[in-house]
């Protein structure tokens, strides 16, 4: 499979997957970003033994490495985030100010459907990690869910 | 409440979460020339990509008239890369200014600061992607009301990370 089939086939995965870590806006942004970062590199998709493995990987440091420029938590106020009339709005923002890593393995795990082994694949981390990422995650949203 | 319900709860709370931040995911299934760039530079070097650059290239060595650029235009449901041979892209890096960490944000400030006033600008489309060496140039389209413009940024990579800066601009229909 050549470069442009494996970016077509994962894009809107990719695209998703940003658009939970850094909202709609960037999402675009951060993918493109990845590719282009590649492309410069000389380096090729289609030569990697885990190409979508490594876009993940890709999109997620690229994630990372805007919100620590930002230095605050994403918020649902910002624009194009979710309906100004959200029905859950503590939860939601709950979850935006979890951190990218954990987001990241409560979305491939809770939302995308992943076992902990494929999402610790995908991650490039151990399943302990991963395990341990959806702990922190689920503590931190039980606490806002008692107070409902 | 038990901890098995309690996770359940949980768990549901993540999906209903994550099913209104992707419900608000940019749509899927758009052209995106940014593929399209990719494919030129990694499976055809030597054609149309790097002939542009290179023309580019001599343009400004020959006029000193900054960096004129043919870009590659593309449309949705149309020949998905095409050289417009009649349209220009006139992008000339600015060397200092603001430095923005992603296009749309070189683009929409750079809108703004020649359109005063214009409110609530989008970035529409990213219209044509070079890269080459340590630079990216973008051709993006900002919109807003009855606004639409496009915009040259580009991108200087540095550290693994792409500072962007404005460039020039056109109407959209010229």
């Amino acid at each position: 499979m050549d470069d442009e089939s494996i970016f077509r086939k994962n894009q809107d995965d990719l695209i998703r997957y940003a658009t939970v870590l850094v909202g709609p806006t960037r999402a675009e942004d951060v993918v493109s970003t990845v590719v282009v970062l590649r492309i410069l590199a000389r380096k090729r998709l289609q030569d990697l033994d885990e190409p979508r493995a490594y876009l993940f990987r890709a999109v997620l440091n690229e994630c990372k490495t805007r919100l620590s420029r930002r230095r605050t938590h994403l918020s649902i106020g910002e624009a194009g985030m979710v309906p100004a009339d959200d029905p859950e709005p503590d939860i939601l923002q709950a979850v935006l100010e979890l951190p990218p890593q954990q987001r990241a393995a409560t979305y491939l795990v809770y939302w995308a459907g992943m076992t902990v082994v494929e999402t610790a694949d995908l991650m490039g981390i151990r399943p302990g990690t991963v395990k341990r990422y959806l702990y922190l995650a689920r503590r931190k949203l039980k606490g806002v869910l008692d107070e409902h | 409440m038990n901890t098995e319900h309690d996770d359940r709860d949980l768990v549901d709370a993540f999906r209903r979460s994550y099913g209104r931040l992707v419900d608000q995911a940019p749509s899927a299934g758009r052209e995106w020339p940014l593929a399209l760039t990719a494919r030129e530079m990694t499976t055809r070097p030597g054609v149309r990509g790097w002939m542009v650059a290179a023309i580019a290239f001599l343009l400004t060595v020959a006029f000193g008239l900054g960096w004129l650029v043919s870009p590659a235009e593309t449309s949705v449901g149309s020949d998905p890369f095409q050289i417009q041979t009649g349209t220009t892209m006139t992008a000339v890096p600015e060397t200092s200014g603001p430095v923005y960490s992603t296009p749309a944000d070189a683009a929409i400030a750079y809108a703004e600061a020649q359109e005063p006033g214009i409110e609530d600008p989008q970035v529409t489309r990213i219209i044509g992607i070079y890269a080459d060496q340590s630079l990216v140039d973008l051709r993006v389209q900002v919109q807003a009301d009855d606004f639409c413009y496009w915009y040259g940024v580009t991108g200087q990579v540095e550290q693994e990370e792409i500072e962007w800066q404005g460039g020039l601009a056109g109407s959209c229909d010229g």
